[in-house]
């Protein structure tokens, strides 16, 4: 089965490494350097993941992740940024993300293509956790159940 | 349970532990079985799916997901987790195979077998795909309704029914029988509620095809407004630009709210500043008595800053708040009291305003630092990381790629180095204060950076007439001039060659006994009204990575602050950026900034 992951990064050699990274686990990568590129091929289930920067040219990351939620309420949305701007991060987790990775001092490659496999595998750990939540009644308390 | 959660969780590290040794198809055995012995819970038929998928099984991987579907709760969560799969499927699947699929999920839908949020969610990620669905009796009667152009308030009703129970049908309805008909003055206030309709749903284009047609037979200020909106919502203001090239007489309305307000954004969009002040005025202008148009007024006036309107409809709104005059006659002493506390408090919020701005700007300075520096530390670490594991790999060392990864390093760090020296000017603490001759200063700057002009084709006018002394710190002043004057270079050349505009940039000085005026004003792109309040805060650059960090004003803001002066953009000069740079000629010296 292939993975299709959409890369939105500004920086070309943070951009190129990733890439290149991604490549040698079998992932495919479709990569823009800014907001408006990547939309313009953005359709819904297209990609499994997207990979997105906050600091962006123009449209920033959070405009791009909005956009993208109105195109695909579905698809696994990494972000990755050097930057952290607490309101910013409150829009981000009400329009739904699924992970967040750090650049910068701590930026680590390896550690972010794990993330990004770890994401993509269908049947990863976070599945342990369904696992306990799909037990009979009583056995767990703390499903989520919300409303969109 | 206890027993219960080691007899799963015993089951699930099987299942796992043969995936992951290649064993996929005996993961399936095992995994089916589960599927069937534990018939409440949804965990066996995702991963059933997802190994199927593995093995591109596509049907037998749909069917799993469905059994997923159907014991599931109404949790967002995994219902998520459906829908992932669901996109991921469709990519691998044919044409047959997804209708097959879509059909089975639409009658797990109308069985009723669901939990309705449930039903909700599915019916909106499988809408695309519905093609050929046979119609309800509701559906059958809405479409009667429009074909025999039934009473507007009964088809309402009718719309308003199934858009709340069966959405999907709804907009199949509404495709087919609606959105390319022939449109008379009697269908209008159907058709005008179907474009309603269809925004409500986020389904633009078709709202937009039926307004268009709708205008041509009467340009309801209601339905204009609604399609602005759309145009805005949408960021493309095509169709709008088209109806009013045709219907002239809009602009023209003088005072419709719905129309005015909708093209101040109009105005806006297309940085029109004097059509848009003028709409503004007439808002303000209609809407003298109206309170809550007064504030939306004055709120447009903040957000494109012309602070002075502001002023006056605050004033308007404090007049009408407080009543008229004659017959609280008595009260007169209480409300100008109450008045002054107001103007008090203004004043101290202002000051807070200013404080709170201050701690912004540090705040935002810091954060674009770290960020700034952030990125050549990536680059550099992503860099070494890859080459690090692919040299480990192969087991030795391509000489050329180590030599191209030095380099990388050496124009990261570089890049470091300038960020650091690009804002000495605000940490260095020796200032120097002496008398020059700005008009000298400013010759010199333009002098030393001729072939910027020359190479951009810019024509320079600066004509000083007399020398004009100033007490303050040379070299500081250098650098404020020089951004100004880069800036507009950069402005001008972000303009798409061969326009037929002119390329100047003047500057002009002018004097009185404190203060020393000086001006720069250009012909280049412009300040989008909206990006305004934005353009002195550290790091903000519309400029394209690697062309500018977003430093200059925020720096000559600073460097002013210290001498005492203060930097203004014109709003009102349209053909370029205009700025107005005021200092004291003996400059107070703040060092904290």
């Amino acid at each position: 089965m292939d993975n299709m992951v959409l890369l939105i990064e500004d920086e070309p050699k943070t951009g190129e490494m990733l890439k290149k990274a991604l490549e040698t686990e079998d992932i495919n990568v479709e990569w823009h350097k800014d907001g408006a590129s990547a939309l313009e091929t953005f359709e819904k289930g297209k990609f499994d993941l997207v990979i997105l920067d906050l600091k962006l040219p123009k449209m920033s990351g959070d405009e791009v992740l909005e956009k993208i939620r109105g195109i695909d309420p579905y698809v696994e949305v990494l972000i990755y940024t050097n930057y952290q701007d607490p309101p910013v991060m409150k829009k981000l987790i009400n329009l739904g993300i699924e992970a967040y990775v750090n650049k910068g001092p701590e930026a680590d490659l390896w550690d972010t293509v794990e993330a990004v496999k770890k994401k993509l595998d269908p049947f990863s750990e976070d599945e342990q956790e369904d696992l306990l939540n799909s037990l009979p009644e009583n056995t767990f308390s703390k499903d989520d159940i919300k409303d969109a | 349970m206890n027993q219960n959660n080691d007899i799963h969780s015993n089951l699930q590290s099987n299942i796992a532990t043969l995936r992951y040794d290649g064993k996929v198809s005996e993961a399936i055995d095992l995994c089916l079985k589960a599927t069937e012995q534990y018939e409440s819970t949804y965990f066996y038929p995702k991963i059933l799916g997802d190994l199927y998928l593995l093995k591109n099984k596509y049907e037998d991987a749909a069917k799993a997901y469905l059994t997923f579907l159907e014991r599931i709760n109404p949790s967002r969560k995994l219902f998520v987790d459906f829908a992932r799969r669901y996109n991921r499927l469709k990519r691998s699947l044919s044409g047959t195979q997804l209708k097959q699929i879509v059909s089975n999920l639409i009658e797990l839908i109308a069985v009723g077998k669901l939990h309705p949020q449930l039903s909700k969610w599915l019916e909106s990620l499988v809408a695309n795909d519905i093609s050929d669905i046979a119609f309800s009796e509701a559906g059958l009667k809405l479409i009667k309704a429009f074909e025999t152009n039934e009473k507007f308030s009964i088809i309402v009703n009718k719309l308003k029914t199934m858009e709340q129970n069966n959405p999907i049908e709804l907009f199949l309805i509404l495709n087919s029988f609606v959105l390319d008909r022939s449109r008379t003055e009697n269908t209008f206030s159907t058709d005008s509620y179907c474009v309603a309709v269809y925004e409500r749903f986020n389904k633009y284009d078709e709202a937009l095809r039926i307004g268009i047609d709708l205008i041509d037979i009467r340009q309801d200020p209601i339905l204009i407004r609604t399609i602005f909106r759309i145009c805005r919502k949408i960021q493309d203001y095509s169709i709008a630009t088209k109806i009013l090239e045709t219907h002239q007489s809009i602009t023209k309305a003088r005072s419709d709210f719905n129309i005015l307000y909708e093209l101040v954004y109009y105005y806006e969009f297309f940085n029109d500043i004097e059509s848009l002040t003028e709409s503004l005025h007439r808002i303000e202008q209609n809407g003298l008595k109206s309170i809550p148009i007064q504030k939306t007024v004055k709120n447009f006036y903040i957000s494109f800053g012309m602070l002075e309107d502001v002023k006056r409809v605050d004033d308007r709104i404090a007049n009408s708040l407080s009543g008229s005059g004659k017959e609280y006659k008595k009260y007169g002493e209480v409300v100008k009291e109450s008045e002054e506390e107001i103007s008090s408090k203004i004043k101290e919020l202002y000051s807070k305003v200013e404080h709170h701005e201050r701690l912004a700007a540090i705040s935002d300075l810091t954060t674009g630092i770290s960020h700034e520096l952030g990125q050549p530390i990536t680059n550099i670490r992503y860099t070494i990381q890859f080459y690090y594991k692919l040299f480990e790999k192969n087991n030795s060392v391509d000489m050329k790629i180590l030599f191209s990864l030095f380099d990388s390093i050496l124009v990261e760090t570089s890049r470091m180095g300038d960020l650091v020296k690009r804002l000495a000017p605000l940490t260095s603490s020796r200032n120097i204060i002496q008398d020059f001759n700005i008009a000298d200063r400013i010759s010199d700057r333009i002098n030393a950076l001729d072939n910027r002009f020359k190479s951009s084709d810019i024509k320079l006018e600066f004509k000083p007439t007399k020398p004009i002394h100033l007490i303050g710190d040379p070299v500081h002043f250098d650098q404020i001039i020089n951004n100004l004057i880069l800036n507009s270079i950069d402005s001008i050349d972000s303009l798409a060659l061969g326009k037929t505009k002119e390329k100047k940039i003047s500057i002009n000085l002018e004097e009185d006994d404190k203060k020393v005026k000086l001006t720069v004003m250009d012909t280049g792109a412009g300040i989008e009204m909206k990006l305004r309040s934005k353009i002195f805060d550290p790091f903000y650059t519309t400029k394209e990575p690697g062309k500018g960090e977003g430093l200059g004003l925020f720096i000559i803001w600073n460097l002013l602050k210290m001498h005492g002066g203060k930097i203004e953009l014109d709003h009102k000069y349209k053909n370029g950026a205009k700025f107005t740079v005021v200092l004291p000629k003996k400059a107070k010296i703040n060092e904290e900034i």
